[in-house]
């Protein structure tokens, strides 16, 4: 790869942090955030449960990473890889608060210019169906292994994150810091 | 008599149900139903208010912003706490941003494919395309070649079957009435505001501290110090507006003139039209406790579809009636009082309880609220700049004032809210100037906690009226938070007396051409632009939705 001009390579968290274990994907970039720094090419963002707002963001990538709950029918925690244009038929990838979610978002972007290349990791989630901010323990226990893979797909890329000695605070949606 | 179910309606925001009986080619009852429970205040109760602003935001993934600015006018209510000028102006800029962002987005990807046939774009003659989009506007990228380009990529898109937002479209209807080249036009305009809105988004995150999700608004006023006292900024922000303006003046209204000029009929019949309208008022001109605060575009109450009669809102006429509604039935509760008690076992009945949400009143009387009942409201109040753009749309197209009171008349209003907004913000950001210039550069005015203390924040948003109510406690922690949202107001059910909601009231009387493709009834209900996520807990791990009808 040409250093002097690095691809650059988005993190997008996605999901509603307000419906347990929806915001899984929000909650990883947030951590990711808090204990590590990144080289300038790659960027962080929570996306929330946005949809169209998202896509200057991701046409600006020439990669992204999107972390987020799907649904496989396997163990709550468990984590998938997969590319999006080669994403198996069994997982049903959602986005679930939209009709113009990140699913129909993706299919806009050939419309747009040149779409990045997507490599989702995801999670089997627990509990999507009830309100509240924390996950349930399963997928509590997935997230380090999930930033653990994050950071893999980073290094890989030749874009590998350092460990902060002391963790960042970050004000953010999982509390007020007062 | 035939009995209609849809669900869920596509291209909005949530989850919706609509049921209808058609009888003799028309929609003779409506009953609107939201899917899912909200139960976003009860996760607030006990918590920090200061939290509000940062997980109301979460509700939704388009109107993160409204619901930050509205409930952090509900801390600066309940603290009584006045913000500065400068501060105002900056809160301002980003809520007007997140106007031209929804209000173009809604046309273009959310509605106007109810009325433009992309299929039909297919058969169009680039050559004759060009010349009409030169005779509506001017605009880059009208030529001949332009088009041609556009027809390709759209022929590949769809040759490709991921359809997005695409698929499960009505295409071929007999009441999609554009020329084909009028409809590879309006086509080609969606794929150019695709691009726009990007910029629209990052015009937001420039006082917005980011975008997704802005993190400037905090009680008392707002943390975008350095970027508002950054002339580069500054004039950056004026340079996006300017992009904004020559769009909504070359290219969104055009084409909502030209699509319009097709289907006067809805105006003329008041398809879709309601008769009661309410509008909180936008963009604060002082620091006024409201009602008293000067907004730049009035509030306004208006009955019966009088516009002479335009009143002063007064917010403690609003309640919530739950006779028809999912919850423990009680008296009809001012939000400041409201309870939020679900019932465990919802089920749809038509002549009882059929949706989750509840249905707000004013006066008692049903209340459509959005960027039609705004601009009604700043037009029947003389602002001149809605005046003069209300009379050159209905000159345009030669028709009386009484055809705004349309599902048209809601489309054409936002487009005119949206130049208006757009026209007017060059003038805050001089505004903006002139204080700092003066030294006045404060951003965020003090203030204590006050011990047990209400607050309300009332603002119309692109959806229209948002109201938020906090009740602090005296330990400074949130005893009851209320959110009464405008998709509750324009898709809320039947109340204690049995008068329909906004949205059922639009759908009777609607003429059908098939009532297998109710494309008439997507029309009406898109044109409110619901957003139902905020109004309600949504989930659907389905991805692809594909109607479904129920012939009962």
């Amino acid at each position: 790869m040409d250093q002097s001009n690095p691809e650059n390579i988005l993190v997008l968290g996605v999901g509603n942090v307000l419906l347990t274990d929806e915001g899984v994907g929000v909650r990883v970039v947030h951590e990711l955030m808090a204990s590590h720094d990144f080289p300038p090419n790659v960027k962080l963002v929570d996306g929330g449960v946005l949809g169209l707002s998202l896509t200057g963001t991701m046409m600006e990538a020439d990669r992204v990473i999107v972390i987020d709950a799907v649904r496989g029918d396997d163990e709550p925690g468990t984590i998938y890889r997969f590319e999006w244009n080669a994403r198996p038929e069994h997982i049903q990838y959602k986005d679930s608060l939209h009709q113009i979610d990140l699913m129909e978002t993706m299919a806009l972007l050939p419309l747009m210019g040149e779409p990045p290349a997507v490599t989702v990791i995801g999670v089997e989630f627990g509990d999507i169906d009830n309100y509240g901010l924390e996950l349930t323990p399963q997928v509590e226990k997935a997230v380090a292994p999930l930033m653990e893979q994050v950071l893999a797909e980073l290094e890989r890329l030749g874009a590998p994150g350092a460990p902060l000695a002391q963790p960042r605070e970050v004000t953010n949606v999982f509390g007020h810091t007062s | 008599m035939a009995k209609y179910t849809i669900d869920p309606i596509t291209r909005i925001e949530g989850h919706l149900r609509i049921d209808v009986e058609i009888e003799g080619g028309k929609v003779t009852n409506a009953w609107s139903s939201a899917q899912l429970f909200r139960g976003l205040e009860i996760i607030l109760q006990g918590r920090d208010p200061r939290d509000a602003p940062w997980i109301t935001q979460r509700a939704c993934g388009v109107c993160t912003e409204v619901h930050a600015l509205a409930s952090i006018r509900a801390l600066d209510d309940a603290v009584r706490v006045k913000i500065p000028p400068l501060a105002r102006i900056a809160r301002n800029l980003v809520h007007g941003a997140q106007f031209l962002h929804d209000h173009m987005v809604h046309f273009y990807v959310l509605s106007a494919l109810d009325w433009v046939d992309v299929v039909s774009a297919l058969k169009a003659d680039p050559k004759k395309t060009a010349a009409l989009a030169n005779n509506l506007g001017n605009y880059p990228n009208s030529g001949v070649a332009d088009f041609k380009a556009v027809q390709d990529k759209l022929k590949t898109f769809v040759a490709s079957g991921q359809l997005g937002p695409f698929a499960n479209g009505y295409w071929g209807h007999k009441d999609y009435r554009l020329p084909p080249e009028a409809n590879l036009m309006a086509v080609s305009h969606y794929l150019t505001l695709l691009r726009l809105q990007v910029k629209a988004a990052r015009m937001m995150a420039l006082f917005g501290g980011k975008n997704p999700h802005i993190q400037t608004y905090c009680t008392g006023g707002v943390t975008c110090v350095k970027d508002l006292l950054d002339v580069d900024r500054l004039a950056e922000f004026l340079y996006y507006n300017q992009e904004m303006q020559a769009f909504i003046d070359n290219v969104y209204i055009p084409d909502v003139l030209a699509v319009a000029s097709f289907y006067k009929d809805w105006g003329a019949r008041n398809i879709g039209g309601c008769t009661n309208f309410l509008a909180y008022g936008n963009f604060p001109m002082n620091s006024g406790r409201y009602p008293e605060e000067k907004m730049f575009l009035p509030s306004g109450v208006i009955m019966d579809r009088k516009l002479g009669g335009v009143k002063d809102v007064d917010p403690n006429k609003i309640t919530e009636s739950v006779t028809h509604a999912w919850y423990e039935n009680g008296p009809a509760l001012n939000p400041a009082k409201g309870v939020t008690q679900p019932l465990d076992d919802p089920r749809f009945d038509p002549i009882g309880k059929y949706s989750w949400f509840k249905a707000p009143r004013y006066e008692d009387k049903p209340m459509e609220v959005g960027p039609l009942s705004q601009v009604l409201a700043a037009y029947a109040r003389g602002h001149k700049p809605t005046v003069a753009l209300v009379s050159a749309v209905l000159k345009h197209l030669n028709v009386p004032a009484g055809a705004l009171f349309s599902t048209l008349g809601r489309t054409a209003a936002r487009a005119i809210e949206t130049k208006v907004i757009a026209d007017e913000m060059g003038a805050w950001i001089t505004e903006a100037i002139e204080l700092i210039k003066a030294g006045k550069i404060e951003t965020a005015a003090e203030w204590k906690w006050p011990g047990d203390a209400m607050g309300y924040g009332l603002i119309d948003v692109p959806r229209g009226a948002l109201g938020h109510w906090v009740h602090q406690d005296k330990d400074n922690k949130i005893a009851n938070y209320q959110m009464v949202v405008p998709s509750t107001w324009n898709l809320g059910p039947r109340d204690a007396k049995g008068q329909v909601g906004p949205v059922e009231e639009a759908l009777i009387g609607t003429p059908i051409a098939d009532p297998k493709a109710p494309l008439e009834i997507i029309r009406t209900v898109h044109s409110f632009d619901p957003c139902i996520a905020c109004g309600v807990h949504v989930i659907d791990p389905d991805t692809n939705e594909v109607r479904k009808f129920k012939v009962c």
